[in-house]
């Protein structure tokens, strides 16, 4: 069995555009490779991709359901749909904005459920980031300094108490664009949307996420 | 520019996606509205924090554990489905309810054959043509009672019954399968 490569991976804002578009490529062809064995009924090569994609998976699904136990099985039920789905996948997109496809709907369909179960009202708590375990071996981890360690401490908070106030559709954008890396064409295929809608979509979870941060801005 | 950007114009400006002319008609109508190019910078910070505290990926608990349960799940499925074979065995269970019934009806018929009574088993039509005796001393007749449906054994040689033998209870008759038995208990 394959295993991950590292726990948590922060975007890359340093690599420069043509480093991370040659890397993006070597990782598209080693994801066409392995798709075509697993097409194929390689069940190996599934695997491998699994362990390679399932930390953005998992921390996509995490920050949108704000649950370890929930991230990990919905992950879970993700990569086996993908498995299901994978003759039909035809390469035209990448692997990974496909996978994050199919995590979007596991995601909103498991909302929907909650909400049919809560009565028709979606329980906030679910994004309460108080109710997530601070030792949690989901939760990120830093080593640094004890000052500067706190003040990220802070920042995180406050960051993922403002995006937990952030409606589903606007948390998921600004995950998609400012954490995942992706660009407006594939948060469309992802979400289901127009490139207008994700455009607007940003422009008024930004707007949000500001006066939450900010409330003395506006 | 005469007219404010809209949101959709001025999201792709603060994300760098504006290129050409555009950019040029938003970066002059900026110039005129700083509140424009502070809340440009206000949201590009705000964004280079989401970045630097939220992680892209997040290695899930237990990672072996997690992918041995999803290709468990699959396999577990492709058992399940065996797509070819699930027609063949909706025909052979069609096949079967008649089959079993008919079964069931042949060894009904075949017991009830085999359990009926027979004139051959009635205990009154037996001809005890002989009878073993353990003890030599004992010799046994047999006298067939035809009117009475009845054979009857009379040993000889027996010793006596000693008086202090209690005879307890009343013969039990048995009647089923049109025979007649007797039975008595005795205790000293």
């Amino acid at each position: 069995m394959a295993s991950g490569s590292k726990n948590t991976q922060k975007s890359d804002g340093n690599g420069s555009p043509d480093n991370r578009r040659i890397k993006s490529n070597d990782i598209a062809s080693e994801d066409a490779i392995w798709v075509a064995e697993a097409q194929a009924g390689d069940m190996r090569a599934f695997d491998r991709l699994v362990s390679k994609h399932r930390g953005k998976i998992y921390a996509m699904i995490f920050n949108m359901v704000k649950n370890d136990a929930d991230a990990w099985d919905l992950s879970q039920e993700a990569f086996i749909k993908a498995w299901k789905a994978l003759p039909k996948f035809e390469s035209r997109a990448r692997f990974s904005t496909w996978l994050f496809r199919i995590s979007h709907n596991v995601v909103y369909d498991w909302l929907r459920k909650r909400r049919i179960e809560g009565d028709g009202e979606l329980n906030d708590e679910v994004f309460d980031t108080s109710r997530v375990d601070p030792g949690a071996s989901t939760m990120p981890h830093h080593n640094a300094p004890p000052d500067e360690a706190m003040q990220q401490n802070e920042l995180c908070e406050e960051i993922n108490a403002a995006l937990a106030g952030l409606s589903e559709g606007h948390r998921e954008v600004i995950l998609l664009r400012e954490v995942q890396g992706l660009d407006y064409k594939e948060i469309a295929e992802i979400t289901g949307n127009t490139i207008g809608t994700v455009m607007s979509r940003l422009h008024y979870a930004r707007k949000k996420l500001q006066s939450i941060l900010r409330p003395d801005a506006d | 520019m005469k007219k404010e950007p809209d949101q959709t114009t001025l999201t792709q400006w603060i994300d760098g996606e504006l290129v050409g002319e555009e950019l040029q008609r938003v970066e002059t109508w900026a110039q005129n509205h700083p509140e424009l190019l502070a809340e440009r910078d206000a949201i590009q910070a705000m964004n280079q924090s989401i970045r630097a505290t939220i992680p892209a990926s997040i290695e899930p608990p237990y990672g072996d554990f997690f992918n041995e349960r999803i290709l468990r799940h699959i396999e577990s499925e492709q058992l399940t489905q065996a797509p070819t074979l699930a027609p063949k065995r909706r025909i052979w269970q069609w096949l079967m309810i008649p089959t079993a019934a008919a079964g069931m009806a042949f060894c009904f018929y075949v017991g009830t054959r085999v359990a009926e009574p027979t004139s051959i088993t009635s205990p009154a039509n037996i001809v005890v043509s002989s009878i073993y005796t353990p003890d030599g001393d004992v010799s046994a007749d047999i006298f067939r009672a035809e009117g009475a449906g009845a054979t009857v054994i009379v040993l000889k040689g027996l010793t006596d019954i000693p008086d202090d033998l209690e005879m307890v209870g009343n013969p039990a008759t048995d009647s089923s399968n049109g025979a007649s038995m007797a039975s008595i208990s005795t205790s000293y």
